[in-house]
């Protein structure tokens, strides 16, 4: 199903950083973190992620992850 | 001073007068042959008002469900929700019921009553109908749109 997946939880737990915290230091709201963190955003800002990583200490690849898209039966 | 819930009130009232000007047409459908402005000896043939009846009831039916429809999207978009996927299957069914009407006067107007008349009316309640599903498919497409704008994070 997903392409492309967020690994923020991951990250968030190695760095022991809490969402509402997380969510006040790059400045977006809890839910839209929370939205990224469950993976149902459609898209992320350059700004929003250059903030992540800044935050976060890591790099883009450590927060996204591509992941072959699983097939779907049509019977 | 003007603004955009005057306006919605005013769209709701007009719809008002419309749900109680079909349901009107609808109970005096029976007696109001003399009112129809055609020839009196077409009109007047007991058998010829019989077979388009049930026509002009089906095209109430549609038009109370249509305009009921646009209550339900009116106060939707009071409500502040305008690209939805309630209001686009709304406006679909609007469309819909639109195109039944049409079909039924055309029908009518091949069957019954071949007049100019009569086929203009159904070619307006066509028109009405291409209008809406162009209507659907712009909101669909804003209604993804803003889907793909709110969770842009």
């Amino acid at each position: 199903m997903m392409g492309i997946r967020i690994n923020l939880d991951i990250m968030m737990a190695k760095r022991r950083v809490g969402a509402g915290d997380l969510a006040a230091r790059i400045g977006i709201t809890p839910v839209n973190l929370s939205i990224l963190k469950n993976n149902k955003a459609k898209a992320i800002r350059f700004s929003t992620l250059e903030a992540l990583c800044r935050e976060l200490d890591c790099q883009p690849g450590e927060i996204l992850a591509y992941e072959e898209e699983k097939e779907t039966d049509h019977e | 001073m003007w603004n955009d819930q005057k306006s919605i009130t005013l769209s709701l009232v007009c719809t008002w007068v419309a749900i109680a000007a079909v349901a009107a047409f609808a109970v005096s459908l029976p007696f109001a042959p003399r009112w129809f402005p055609y020839d009196d000896s077409i009109l007047y043939d007991p058998e010829l008002v019989a077979r388009l009846m049930p026509g002009l009831y089906g095209c109430c039916a549609a038009a109370l469900a249509a305009l009921v429809l646009l209550l339900l999207l009116l106060g939707a978009i009071r409500a502040g929700e305008v690209f939805t996927r309630a209001n686009v299957r709304r406006l679909r069914a609007i469309s819909w019921c639109s195109f039944a009407i049409f079909a039924i006067l055309i029908v009518s107007a091949v069957l019954v009553i071949p007049t100019p008349a009569m086929i203009v009316i159904a070619l307006t309640a066509g028109f009405f109908c291409l209008l809406m599903r162009v209507v659907k498919n712009v909101i669909d497409a804003a209604r993804l749109i803003k889907e793909e704008n709110d969770f842009t994070v």
